[in-house]
């Protein structure tokens, strides 16, 4: 059976990368002894399927998990269980079970909201560069890819919201995945203010957004 | 009334200003699973505990979870580990002022009240003289009349003179006794309004301690050492610390589980302690191992036991204990490797089934190619043994195996590094005759060839190494005749890092001056091929006025004064020099274990006997 459930990546623990936290995971099901299932072949490793990675230092509020269970539990003694044996700073909850049809989570995730810390800007200033990005008809930023070289694409049609909430700081809601990704790191540069910095970056939450903008949570 | 605790807590650096920008940030980060983090305010004493390499290496150290345990279970104390920062989080920090802290609360290293570093290789010391400079600590001790006091242990402690200038205190031995009753001490000093003085000369009162400040080395005309003068507080002579029971000692079973992938990635299960040349000390019961493999497991989650000890097929539960562990853990996906293991030992009964969950590694270390340089060393075993062994491996279908030896041993003839060669030839053919119908794999094996480094404390302490010349020649042929073996691939260890090795390891006290020389030349990470520099070591030598070869190369006399001669590992020394004598005339001693007692001298020193686990054996 598939166990979905959720996961806040917080404190020092948002420096681990995705190979690190598959791994965190991973020796906690053991510690945990939790009965996943391991792939087939010459080096078995634990079904263990993490929603997108979130990106350097980007703390994460409301992260998904899909395990594979080789017998079936009851969701909330599995999140029991494990949320036992994690580190510190990553917390587990929400288990539930989930429908392998849905398809990979990486894959039906396609948009994220973030709460964004910046420092020097004034208030004015920030309310100005957003209102001009709300009506700009096309941002483009530049991409550099390890072979592809650079590009430059398109992010308007990425952004879905974009709010100042209290000082210094931004609220966006973006795509994110294969049918588009922007950073939150593009849409402040994309700001045009000498010196606007992001000091702290919050990954909120994960959506399935529809054509509609309806946004489910996986 | 409680004094207010000066605490700098750099939590927003670390985070904002060094982590997003440096390689692997999750070395750096603390609260792992099992580690354990105390409020300052709670506990009255807090130690360091700073593994002079980077948190990869230092994480698979038992020795640091031995302690953490032993210190953290004390309500009063508490005690965070740190490690060497690489290069480029170093330069960060240097250019943001960011002093070195600690892992678990990210503490400046420079607030706690002791420094402890272990003393592993001797070319991890550039790096203690790195670490104490990020703390923001003096690095002579002689300048640091106030912050915290900088304590050191470990096998490197054998032989502590060359850093006698930088650290304050040395334990000799195990330190899980010994460092509650440093830290009790200081307690009562502190009470008593004692300062660091008052708190070093009663610590000279401990079993095991070295205060190198009381200590001063007599030398006659021409400069050489001819004694060490102590003042009358403190003992002539430092016993190394033994703990008697080992099964009774505390045990980390709750391991820290490391964030990434470190050296030793699986539970470390420690079978048995002491050397196996003539020293043996008592055995851990295989009901406590057991227990504790068990407590491991759950605590860690790792999918591998390591069995550690130098060399675990002689442990004589061996058999038994791996058949245990199979049948608890093989279902889960556990398996149990053995790092290093004496030919002798091994038999086809153990491979097999070692090999029955996930093939492991096996390395087997002859040392020496030719049965008359093995019988110089006393390493009992023949080449039958040898041939057995790697028979065993690869009829339970093993591919590749390393092979362990050593150059430059006393005695050494350019036959026994050719015997190197046939041996590896004898190998690779029996091989190909025992292994499994159909292998596909090609046969596969590693000769490493470490250069032999004489060691303080051993029959070989008077026997200088190789001249470095030599060596190069030596290594050069071997690479020569190895050229026409296809399924073997020689690793020859670098010579030159050897050589700074053997200085060290048999140095004195006027080496302080080229290690800090070094250090400021900009030396550190030295067992790094990436980061050493032998020609700013060479600088330093220069400068300091010392001939390196006048120490890796020397030759002690029987009674000259050996620069560690008041540090006693219980070993006498009258023993060490009969079997260094029986060594050149390539005579063997028995394994006390088995044949009779050589008279070394450690069971009436420390006042234990051997026990035997498994009365067949005896």
């Amino acid at each position: 059976m598939l166990i979905r459930f959720a996961f806040s990546v917080t404190g020092t623990a948002k420096f681990l990368s995705h190979l690190d936290l598959v791994q965190v995971f991973a020796r906690a099901v053991k510690r945990a002894k939790l009965p996943i299932a391991y792939s087939q072949g010459f080096n078995p490793h634990p079904l263990i399927n993490l929603g997108p990675p979130r990106g350097v230092a980007v703390a994460g509020f409301c992260e998904y998990c899909d395990m594979e269970l080789k017998e079936d539990m009851y969701a909330e003694a599995f999140e029991k269980a494990l949320a036992s044996a994690m580190p510190r700073d990553i917390k587990v909850f929400a288990a539930k079970t989930a429908d392998k049809k849905q398809g990979a989570l990486m894959a039906i995730i396609n948009a994220a909201t973030y709460e964004v810390e910046v420092e020097n800007a004034e208030t004015a200033f920030l309310d100005e560069a957003i209102e001009k990005l709300k009506n700009a008809e096309h941002i483009m930023c530049q991409r550099t890819h390890p072979k592809k070289g650079v590009r430059t694409v398109d992010i308007r049609p990425y952004i879905y919201d974009l709010q100042r909430q209290g000082d210094g700081k931004i609220f966006m809601e973006v795509a994110i995945g294969n049918n588009g990704n922007v950073r939150p790191v593009d849409v402040i540069e994309a700001f045009g203010i000498d010196g606007l910095k992001a000091t702290e970056i919050l990954r909120t939450g994960l959506y399935i957004r529809d054509e509609k903008g309806n946004k489910l949570k996986p | 009334m409680a004094k207010k605790v000066t605490q700098h807590i750099l939590t927003k650096e670390i985070e904002q200003d060094l982590l997003p920008y440096i390689n692997k940030p999750a070395q750096y980060l603390g609260g792992e699973f099992n580690s354990i983090k105390k409020e300052w305010d709670t506990v009255k004493a807090r130690v360091a505990f700073c593994f002079p390499d980077t948190y990869e290496i230092g994480m698979s150290h038992l020795g640091l979870r031995v302690l953490y345990q032993v210190v953290n279970e004390k309500h009063d104390y508490l005690m965070e580990r740190s490690f060497a920062p690489m290069t480029d989080m170093e330069e960060l920090m240097r250019a943001k002022e960011v002093p070195l802290f600690s892992w678990e609360s990210y503490t400046a290293i420079k607030d706690f009240d002791f420094v402890a570093f272990t003393l592993q290789y001797e070319m991890s010391y550039t790096n203690i003289l790195n670490m104490l400079d990020l703390a923001g600590l003096p690095i002579e001790a002689s300048a640091r009349s106030e912050g915290p006091i900088v304590i050191a242990g470990g096998p490197g402690a054998y032989n502590p003179e060359p850093l006698v200038d930088f650290i304050d205190l040395f334990v000799l031995g195990e330190g899980e006794e010994a460092i509650i009753e440093l830290l009790d001490l200081w307690m009562k000093v502190k009470a008593a309004g004692g300062n660091k003085l008052d708190y070093l000369k009663a610590a000279t009162a401990i079993e095991g301690v070295y205060v190198p400040l009381f200590y001063k080395p007599v030398y006659a005309e021409a400069g050489k050492l001819v004694g060490m003068q102590n003042e009358p507080f403190a003992p002539p002579v430092i016993q190394k610390r033994l703990i008697r029971d080992v099964d009774n000692v505390s045990f980390p079973t709750d391991g820290i589980v490391p964030f990434t992938q470190v050296v030793h990635d699986r539970v470390m299960l420690e079978v048995m302690r002491g050397c196996n040349r003539g020293c043996r000390f008592c055995q851990k019961s295989m009901e406590v191992l057991l227990e504790q493999a068990d407590k491991a497991i759950a605590a860690t989650g790792y999918d591998e036991i390591g069995m550690i000890s130098l060399s675990t097929a002689d442990y004589s539960c061996v058999g038994p204990l791996i058949d245990e562990l199979m049948a608890r853990y093989a279902k889960e996906g556990v398996s149990v490797s053995l790092p290093s293991l004496r030919a002798d030992a091994f038999s086809v009964s153990l491979a097999e089934k070692v090999q029955r969950v996930r093939k492991s590694g096996l390395t087997f270390a002859p040392e020496a190619g030719s049965q008359r340089l093995r019988d110089i060393i006393n390493k009992g075993v023949c080449e039958a043994d040898i041939m057995q062994a790697v028979a065993s491996a690869f009829a339970q279908g093993w591919n590749s195996i390393k092979l362990y030896f050593m150059m430059g041993l006393p005695g050494e003839t350019l036959d026994d590094l050719e015997a190197i060669a046939y041996l590896t030839k004898d190998i690779i053919h029996k091989a190909k005759e025992v292994r499994p119908e159909g292998s596909k794999k090609p046969i596969n094996i590693t000769v490493s060839v470490a250069v032999f480094v004489p060691k303080p404390h051993t029959p070989f302490q008077w026997y200088g190494q190789e001249k470095a010349e030599n060596i190069r020649k030596r290594q050069s042929y071997l690479r020569d005749l190895f050229r026409s073996i296809k399924q073997a691939r020689l690793v020859c260890h670098d010579s030159p890092l050897s050589f700074l090795e053997a200085v060290f390891s048999r140095g004195d006290r006027k080496l302080n001056q080229v290690l800090k020389r070094a250090w400021q030349l900009g030396c550190k990470f030295d067992g790094w091929s990436e980061h050493f520099d032998l020609e700013k070591w060479n600088t330093a030598f220069r400068e300091c006025g010392i001939v390196p070869e006048d120490y890796a190369n020397r030759d002690f006399a029987k009674d000259d004064y050996l620069p560690w001669q008041h540090m006693s590992s219980g070993v006498s020394v009258k023993w060490l020099w009969h079997e260094w004598e029986k060594a050149k005339q390539a005579l063997v001693t028995d394994d006390c274990r088995h044949g009779k007692c050589s008279g070394c001298g450690v069971c009436t020193a420390v006042g234990c006997d051997n026990i035997y686990l498994n009365s067949a054996e005896k």
